[in-house]
């Protein structure tokens, strides 16, 4: 997954759930290199809690996506992501 | 032998084996020859043996999910946590889930916990909790002064490493179960105050309620037994004459 755009993410999930898998190993693609540019929003739900797991990207143009982790494995989610970072990628290379 | 004295597990010297025997066989004092399903004196037994130690030695467990930390972070993490009065420790996690499944029997690395645990396929309260690098918190006692300390210490990290559930006594508790519990006061403090409730409101009175029933029992007791008595003795009388 390319993390190299991203300037927020917002994480909401029930570790108990079945989003837990998807959205830990999301966590745990963020570089600690990453963590001086993008900012990380988490929240753990309890059990109980009705609020939805919700998995959220802002890139640096300001476009943002969303997918639920307990539908989209880590790989759907990381291919859509990629698919906007490669069009910004695309425009950096052009720029240059 | 650095990682044994670490975890303050020191046996006498009998080296590794020996004390992965001992650890094991903690309730059975007999040194009976271990069936274990990887080799005995390999990584993995040993590695069941200390998360079976941990699970007994510990009333609190708390597993965190710990992200990509360097190792500036890990030293000052681990630090932190034992400031407040806990220990940290990474899991291997697929090992652990294992320990866990098998925890209910005597020696979880033995061949026999290995073929219950598939046969009856077990299944733990705690396991949605390992996907991913967990590491786990231990709190020997049921404090929650200490809880508190290592949540506030684990909040400065954000997702670097963050709560995600855990166990106190034997209760399985998510995020707001251990907020809830960390604002306790302790068993010490609860008992203090139920003493103090005691004998200020009328704490004699509820003493002698509790006793009544003892005293009664014993009366009867006694009087039945003096009736009995009565009865015994004119026939031995009458049978000595």
């Amino acid at each position: 997954m390319i993390t190299k755009f991203f300037s927020k993410i917002v994480v909401k999930f029930n570790p108990f759930g079945p989003e837990a898998k998807c959205a830990r190993s999301f966590i745990g693609l963020i570089s600690p290199q990453l963590r001086q540019t993008c900012q990380v929003d988490l929240e753990v739900l309890p059990r109980a809690s009705t609020k939805p797991p919700l998995l959220k990207v802002t890139f640096k143009d300001n476009t943002s996506m969303e997918g639920n982790p307990a539908e989209q494995t880590l790989e759907d989610i990381s291919q859509m992501l990629d698919r906007h970072s490669r069009q910004l990628q695309f425009k950096e290379d052009a720029n240059r | 032998m650095f990682a044994l004295a670490r975890f303050g597990l020191q046996a006498p010297k009998v080296g590794v084996p020996g004390l992965i025997r001992g650890l094991a066989t903690s309730a059975s004092a007999a040194p009976e020859k271990r069936n274990t399903t990887k080799p005995e004196s390999g990584r993995k037994t040993y590695l069941l043996d200390v998360y079976k130690h941990f699970d007994k030695n510990n009333q609190i467990m708390l597993f965190a999910h710990h992200n990509n930390l360097t190792a500036h972070d890990n030293l000052k993490i681990k630090l932190q946590i034992e400031e407040a009065g806990a220990q940290m420790r990474k899991l291997k996690v697929s090992l652990f889930k294992h320990y866990l499944r098998a925890s209910h029997h005597k020696d979880p690395a033995s061949k026999a916990a290995y073929r219950q645990v598939k046969k009856h396929k077990i299944r733990h309260p705690l396991e949605p909790l390992l996907k991913g690098p967990t590491a786990a918190i231990l709190i020997k006692d049921l404090n929650p002064k200490v809880v508190k300390n290592v949540v506030k210490a684990l909040k400065a990290h954000n997702e670097r490493l963050f709560l995600v559930g855990g166990r106190i006594g034997t209760d399985v508790v998510d995020i707001a179960d251990i907020d809830e519990f960390k604002e306790m006061p302790t068993m010490d403090e609860l008992r203090s105050q139920l003493v103090g409730m005691l004998t200020v409101l009328s704490g004699a009175g509820l003493v002698r309620t509790l006793e009544s029933a003892a005293n009664t029992l014993y009366l009867t007791m006694d009087t039945h037994r003096q009736e009995l008595e009565k009865k015994d003795n004119p026939e031995k009388d009458e049978k000595q004459e």
